[in-house]
């Protein structure tokens, strides 16, 4: 885990194989002068889903902006497939970006125009945009909403929308703001199973901007927390999820499998393997009370 | 739709489009471009027309068409009083200078017959368009309305009613939720016009507010897939029928015939 290095001294890093996006010494300053992003780095890898984790306000969006160049670096250096993205520099073919608010997102009459939005800015005719929309809602089975107005659809339905949006205009990488928040529990797994079935079988790498460790827990291989505007640690979910002062320090808690699991263990159970999701933590317990499966 | 409805006298958008995309009566089978033909066809004879008797008798068919829609007749007696009222606001001190028979007399101030005549044609041709408008916007589906207007109107204004028609749904879902939110903290138990206006003012002023703050969103959203200034719609709008060409044509004779012969009848 890297922790407070960066806080003192921010140095360029190398550019390593198979990173997508790879932020240096970011900072970002708001016109009123207050600091939101302070010596930020950040890498995704191909094939990854990495969770930008911290409260509200930490600075998880502006962030997120940066890395589809919405919000172009001043000072540091962001470089998404290998090229530097300088003022003049476009990346929005290359990494699509979901909104948190889907109604924002999903400005245009239908679905099927909102959707074709993007492929026809991208340069494509109308009958390919059509076609890539068809698709795109398709791949993440939404295709049914395809003559719906957004006015008309459920804030689940209207996040896969917005979803199809980015993902009509074939990026490698999608980053997602919050993808689950204001959802039921049912619209917040089907994002969660669209989010894992694009990295899975598209091979899109994803990074989601989340102050829900349970999300966190279950869909990302790597994590990066940030507290006021800092990263105050990167890892694997299990070295953050275990390590309480940086999520105390980031306003976070431990998701529900870890807060069970410490609490069994200050009970005295004698638990060999420590669970990050809930699906590992049922395994425990099936093993412990004896109903495991030979 | 709407829940609550600020008022029954406006029209509810969520409504007009309910029955535009789940309607099925002949109306709304109708090709759009049919429809849309004839409105700036109703526009121009209620411009010129100058008969009562005619311009009655056009509000008279456009609201049996609006009755043949299965539209809600009752709720459209309830959508007139707005208009009326914009009318009245104008018109009412106009009245009282025009010369002719008087009818009622307050001291150098005359009330005449041909005031008062000024005054319902005024009225009347303003229901036959506002009715018509309504029976437009309520038997045609939004996404051939978008089409033809991104067809139809020249940039940039084609732009702008097609965002607008859609953050009209949300401006509106967000003045209800401000409204009810005061509602419950007692904010309509208040007394009195001026209170009232004082009430409506700020929960306006809140929602101008708030629509900056989604604008900037928006436009976010659109930068974020590249948009460059073109929003354009992509539905197949089908085209008149044969019955469709020859109304449009036998309204067209009718309004020329009309606006040259009117005088004479």
């Amino acid at each position: 885990m890297s922790n407070d290095k960066q806080l003192s001294a921010c140095e360029f890093r190398e550019l390593e194989e198979d990173e997508l996006i790879h932020v240096d010494c970011l900072e970002h300053v708001y016109p009123d002068g207050t600091s939101s992003l302070h010596n930020v780095c950040f890498s995704l890898f191909k094939g990854e889903i990495v969770a930008i984790c911290g409260a509200n306000g930490a600075g998880k969006s502006t962030l997120v902006e940066h890395l589809n160049g919405l919000i172009k670096p001043r000072v540091g250096r962001l470089i998404v497939l290998g090229h530097e993205v300088a003022q003049k520099t476009s990346v929005i073919t290359e990494v699509g970006l979901v909104f948190q608010d889907s109604d924002s997102q999903v400005f245009a009459p239908t679905v099927l125009d909102d959707v074709m939005f993007g492929p026809l800015n991208k340069g494509l005719t109308n009958e390919a945009a059509r076609q890539a929309a068809i698709s795109a809602l398709e791949r993440i089975g939404a295709g049914h909403l395809i003559s719906r107005i957004p006015y008309y659809l459920s804030k689940g339905e209207k996040r896969l929308v917005a979803i199809a949006g980015v993902l009509a205009m074939n990026p490698e990488v999608i980053v997602a703001d919050e993808p689950t928040s204001d959802l039921d529990p049912i619209h917040s797994r089907q994002i969660e199973s669209v989010l894992l079935e694009l990295k899975t079988n598209s091979g899109i790498s994803i990074v989601i901007a989340t102050h829900d460790m349970d999300l966190a827990a279950r869909i990302a291989d790597r994590i990066y927390v940030i507290a006021e505007g800092q990263v105050i640690a990167t890892g694997t979910p299990r070295d953050i999820f275990y390590n309480k002062s940086v999520l105390a320090r980031a306003n976070l808690n431990q998701p529900a499998a870890v807060r069970i699991y410490e609490r069994l263990c200050q009970a005295g159970s004698a638990l060999d393997f420590k669970p990050v999701k809930e699906h590992d933590l049922v395994k425990i317990l099936e093993k412990v009370l004896g109903k495991a499966q030979p | 739709m709407t829940n609550i409805g600020f008022e029954k006298h406006l029209p509810d958008l969520g409504l007009i489009t309910h029955y535009s995309e789940f309607g099925s009566s002949p109306i709304h089978k109708i090709s759009p471009w049919t429809k849309i033909i004839l409105l700036p066809v109703v526009v121009f004879d209620i411009t010129v027309i100058t008969d009562l008797r005619l311009l009655l008798l056009m509000l008279f068919a456009v609201v049996c068409i609006y009755w043949a829609s299965e539209l809600p007749l009752a709720l459209l007696f309830y959508w007139w009083t707005l208009p009326v009222f914009f009318v009245t606001s104008i018109v009412f001190l106009l009245i009282w200078t025009v010369p002719g028979s008087t009818l009622i007399s307050y001291g150098p101030i005359h009330l005449t017959f041909e005031g008062v005549a000024l005054f319902v044609t005024l009225i009347v041709k303003t229901l036959t368009g506002v009715s018509y408008s309504l029976v437009l916007l309520m038997t045609t589906k939004y996404n051939y309305l978008t089409h033809i207007i991104s067809k139809v109107l020249p940039y940039p204004l084609s732009q702008i009613a097609l965002l607008t028609y859609r953050f009209l749904f949300l401006m509106l879902e967000g003045l209800e939720s401000m409204v009810i939110a005061m509602k419950c903290r007692g904010g309509l138990k208040l007394s009195g016009i001026r209170k009232h206006g004082k009430f409506y003012g700020s929960v306006f002023a809140l929602a101008f507010i708030r629509s900056f703050d989604k604008a900037d969103q928006v436009a976010k959203a659109m930068q974020s897939r590249g948009y460059q200034g073109k929003l354009t719609s992509s539905y197949h709008v089908p085209r008149p029928s044969a019955g469709g060409y020859a109304f449009i044509f036998v309204a067209v004779l009718l309004s020329i015939f009309i606006y040259s012969f009117g005088r004479y009848f």
